[in-house]
């Protein structure tokens, strides 16, 4: 990989401890209670400027409609102020952040980072700076952990059509984790171990929500072009996928740009579209007919001196357009490296290339979409291809589901951050502070240790506990059952169940149905056996009180085994334990059965 | 930082804290703290005594966009007065203190008219800036002096006007403004102007449009609903503000919508035309009023003690307009010193009536004035204005409709 190569990583962490600023439980039903829409507009931070992220959106101009669920109130639709800080989120951060060996500040003032792509109602994301300076010990070396924030998660985008994006607002306001480190990684495996390590940092407190994107990875990645994050990597395995292809896509486009550069350069500062629908009359070609027949026109421009840069082997200049493209909602886009082609034929292109007035080198670009919209592209894909010629590659992308990065957004400054007025600066409690400085004593991996040593488990169990975020069910359980026997539970017994019933059981039901069973008596053989009868269908509330969870006594075990007998006089050991089960889906001691079965 | 002297606001500087040194900028001082700004936007706090200033770079150049106290925007044939008295919607975030407050920068209003900069020329004017909290009776004289002023070179007024208060502010400028010859369309938001979010620009936008239309009357322009896209108008005396945060917190009361915005189409209903004859102005108002909330806890003492030195005083009675019989000798006596005893209802919604109870027949004898479906609000700021106006009949022009504050027939509108 290039030498120049440097690697950072923003690692998020959802809570689970409650919403941020609001009293709503973290997870809901997705039910849907309502929906409003809005719009929003940049506005200036403390230094009178507007961030440069908040403009570019602002000129994408969109609508955007927002879904209430169960566990939204009215501040998450802002409509109400926020409420203070969740104490139990900030209290689970600062333990993370002295995990990881963080100073942690002791005065805290929450800003607001303008975000306007829709996905924080209020325009901005509530952010605070809780701790910096921290490291972390890792096979390849010393990581530094430059600092660890706690901020609201942004609401989950559903559809996205033209000019309009549809989000559900459950998510929003879910407390986050983010840990960044300073750019001391050095290669795609480093990354995943640093992800890795710092994740366990953050389960280890046991307060990570265990939804499917209550992790998520922004990489950092800089090879002398320029900053480029990249957003959106959900699993460790992503991390290297995105940044080889990252990789890969700045080094096609340094060599485009030396192309480009040998012949003269690209020097417009818009692109001069012309409207070509009258060639398309009668057209084979399905995307163009798609467009026409949407009231949309067909525009043509020439792309000086990028003929063969468009989409050839190793140089993919297409692609970068075609992503500012669809950033304005545009997807019709076509290019001559893909010409002829998509149903247009080589005389239609000839005719573009001439009223275009393209020359030897000079590639040509079609966009399929409104006359309004052609206006603002032009010299936004300028713009663009300007920027990449001259290897100014920083930007906010994204790993899209085709495993490679896509362009999101320009790089936001420092600009986008004010502070948040309706939340008072404050002090963090001795009591908070000095509870996380001891909770960061003992690394994760130290914790995991204690964690097998107390509990009598073995370490890869008490490690799949807190990676697969069940420390805390384990510890609830672990009131009822000995340690051992709900470590099995949960990771075999529940799992199982839940294949079986092809769904998952939520953590208070099972804790629930353990509680209920101990209360009468009974030990954990009865709780595996209440699980097992859930399975087969049984209503959750009628099992404490089920005979079927009674373990067999000494005299109707006797019975059966006689009954058993009789029938099959040279039955072995393993066979009439199968047998037992056949005839009752109750509990047994098996050695009970062996010293009655004096077989 | 002690015994070292702090660099202005804004200025770059090197320091060192905690062992660490960091390149920051100044932002201020907070009882014993340092507030900075961190190259990633992060603000930190950190005690002054613990934090050394290693360098001081420049000061950073002030881009704040600013503009005039006066200004003209749009190039269209409408000419549009916008005159600006603070609140929310004109307020920003003020970076020494923090905390949200009117600002003299008007400058977000461009953005906000774009649409409609062909056809109108806007002129707007800071007459004053405080929350509306802050405004007295002394403070709608001197904004009916603006208006008229404002009145007699355009077309429409639009007042920007903070909303705790908007819609005593606007009864006072419906009865003070006897003929208009132009709407005064008041607008707020509950958003304030530097959040993305603000309602203001919608807020301002549509008021601007509803200006557009013949109306002769003072109405409350605000968010329709939680979503944007839609806008109320409701008559000045109609209108309360009915939540503390949301948008659509202003309702009206009875019949008093009187205009809608759905999609940038305006649709206008039951209004009072503008006059084409000169402006008629009242600009007196007797400021001895009050309202008294009255509770199962309320006395005597406690009525006399409210009614000391007043000319008319507002009870917020109990449902139809019942007040303990304990206080109907108290009344009695008021009355008959001389202070206007007024009935309104805390019910807000439906009509007072002292006719159908024993309770209410007692209060209409000791000479209280039951005053239909009137606001109670509306009924104060009334009192004031008809005590300077027609004192002899006050009680006959207490009962009857001037300005739409008050409707014989009770339409089957929604409740709110």
């Amino acid at each position: 990989m290039n030498k120049d190569l440097v690697i950072g990583l923003e690692v998020h962490l959802q809570l689970n401890t409650g919403k941020l600023f609001c009293r709503c439980p973290v997870s809901g039903t997705d039910q849907i209670t309502g929906q409003i829409s809005r719009r929003l507009k940049p506005t200036s931070g403390e230094s009178g400027l507007v961030d440069r992220a908040a403009i570019y959106e602002e000129e994408r101009s969109r609508a955007f409609d927002y879904v209430l669920t169960d566990n939204t109130c009215l501040v998450e639709i802002d409509e109400e102020p926020p409420r203070p800080m969740n104490p139990h989120a900030l209290s689970a951060a600062l333990k993370i952040a002295a995990t990881l060996k963080c100073s942690i500040l002791e005065d805290i003032e929450c800003m607001r980072k303008i975000v306007i792509d829709g996905s924080n109602t209020s325009g901005f994301q509530r952010t605070s700076l809780i701790a910096m300076n921290g490291s972390l010990d890792t096979e390849r070396g010393k990581v530094r952990i430059s600092s660890v924030c706690l901020e609201e998660d942004s609401a989950r985008k559903i559809a996205e059509e033209d000019h309009m994006v549809k989000y559900s607002l459950g998510r929003l306001g879910i407390p986050l984790v983010e840990i960044t480190t300073e750019p001391d990684i050095k290669s795609a495996d480093h990354a995943i171990e640093v992800a890795r390590l710092i994740g366990l940092s953050a389960m280890i407190t046991g307060l990570i929500t265990k939804d499917s994107d209550s992790i998520r990875q922004d990489v950092n990645l800089s090879m002398g072009y320029g900053r480029v994050e990249i957003k959106g990597i959900s699993r460790l395995s992503q991390i290297k996928e995105a940044i080889e292809s990252e990789v890969s896509r700045q080094q096609s486009i340094a060599r485009a740009s030396e192309i480009i550069k040998k012949r003269g350069g690209f020097n417009r500062s818009y692109l001069e579209f012309i409207d070509v629908s009258d060639l398309f009359e009668g057209t084979g070609s399905i995307l163009v007919k798609k467009g026409l027949s949407e009231g949309k026109r067909i525009f043509a421009a020439c792309l000086e001196n990028m003929n063969e840069t468009l989409k050839q082997d190793d140089v993919r200049m297409g692609q970068e357009i075609a992503d500012i493209a669809r950033a304005f909602s545009v997807g019709g886009v076509l290019h001559s490296d893909e010409l002829p082609g998509y149903g247009i034929d080589d005389s239609t292109v000839k005719t573009i290339s001439k009223k275009t007035g393209r020359g030897v080198n000079d590639g040509i670009l079609l966009v399929i979409t409104t006359k309004r919209t052609a206006d603002i592209l032009s010299r936004e894909i300028a713009s663009r291809i300007t920027k990449l010629i001259k290897l100014d590659l920083q930007e906010t992308r994204f790993f899209s589901d085709k495993g490679r990065t896509a362009y999101l957004r320009p790089l936001p400054g420092a600009e986008r951050m004010y502070p948040e007025t309706d939340v008072k600066p404050f002090h963090v409690t001795n009591e908070d502070l000095k509870e996380a400085i001891d909770f960061g004593k003992l690394s994760a991996e130290e914790r995991i240790d204690k964690i097998s040593k107390d509990y009598g488990i073995s370490r890869q169990d008490a490690n799949t506990i807190v990676t697969n975020m069940r420390l805390p069910i384990f510890l609830a359980l672990g009131e009822f059952i000995p340690f051992r026997s709900a470590s099995r539970l949960i990771l075999q017994k529940i799992p199982e169940v839940e294949r079986k019933m092809g769904k998952s059981i939520e953590d208070e039901k099972i804790i629930w149905l353990v509680q209920s069973i101990v209360k009468h008596g009974l030990d954990v053989t009865s709780v595996e056996a209440g699980f097992e009868i859930l399975s087969s269908g049984a209503e959750m509330k009628s099992i404490p009180e089920s005979g079927e969870i009674v373990p067999l006594s000494q005299n109707e075990l006797r019975d059966l085994i006689g009954d058993i007998k009789k029938n099959n006089p040279g039955i072995r050991q393993g066979s009439l334990m199968n047998e037992i089960r056949k005839k009752t889906r109750r509990p047994f001691d098996p050695r009970t059965v062996i010293s009655i079965a004096d077989l | 930082m002690s015994g070292q002297s702090l660099p202005p606001s804004g200025s770059k500087l090197q320091i060192e804290h905690d062992g660490q040194e960091l390149h920051v900028t100044f932002i201020k001082e907070d009882s014993g703290y340092g507030v900075f700004k961190l190259a990633s936007g992060y603000n930190v706090r950190f005690p002054l005594a613990d934090v050394k200033i290693i360098k001081i770079y420049d000061i950073s150049q002030d881009h704040r966009k600013t503009m005039k106290e006066e200004t003209n925007i749009g190039r269209g044939a409408h000419r549009i007065s916008l005159l600006s008295t603070g609140g929310t919607i004109s307020s920003r975030v003020d970076y020494t203190t923090g905390a949200v407050r009117p600002t003299k920068d008007l400058s977000f209003i461009r953005e906000a008219i774009s649409d409609l900069e062909d056809r109108i020329n806007l002129r707007t004017e800071i007459i004053d800036s405080i929350l509306s909290e802050n405004m007295t009776p002394s403070h709608w004289i001197k904004i009916s002096h603006d208006i008229k002023k404002a009145m007699e070179s355009s077309e429409a007024v639009v007042l920007l006007h903070g909303t705790d208060t908007m819609s005593y502010t606007a009864s006072a400028l419906s009865f003070m403004f006897e003929k208009q010859t132009a709407p005064v369309i008041m607008t707020g938001s509950q958003r304030s102007s530097d959040r993305p979010s603000s309602d203001a620009f919608e807020n301002i936008e549509s008021s601007i449009r509803f200006s557009l239309e013949n109306i002769g009357e003072v109405g409350i322009c605000m968010h329709a609903n939680s979503s944007d896209g839609s806008a109320i108008l409701i008559r000045g005396v109609r209108a309360r503000k009915m939540h503390t945060s949301r948008r659509d917190a202003f309702k009206p009361m009875g019949d008093g919508e009187i205009g809608r915005i759905t999609d940038r189409r305006t649709f206008i209903k039951n209004i009072r035309k503008k006059t084409d004859s000169s402006i008629e102005l009242f600009d007196q108002l007797d400021k001895r009023c009050g309202i008294f909330y009255f509770t199962p806890a309320s006395t005597e003492e406690e009525l006399e003690n409210f009614s000391r030195g007043k000319k008319a005083v507002v009870i917020m009675a109990t449902g139809l307009g019942h007040v303990a019989e304990a206080l109907l000798k108290k009344i009695r006596d008021l009355s008959d010193s001389g202070i206007h005893i007024v009935i309104t209802s805390q019910c807000l919604n439906g009509r007072v009536d002292l006719d159908v109870y024993a309770s209410g027949r007692n209060l209409s004898a000791s000479g209280a004035i039951p005053v239909e479906d009137m606001l109670p609000e509306t009924a104060m700021v009334k009192s004031m204005y008809v005590l300077k106006k027609d004192p002899d009949n006050f009680a006959k022009l207490m009962q009857s409709d001037m300005r739409g504050e008050i409707t014989l027939r009770s339409d089957t509108v929604e409740i709110r």
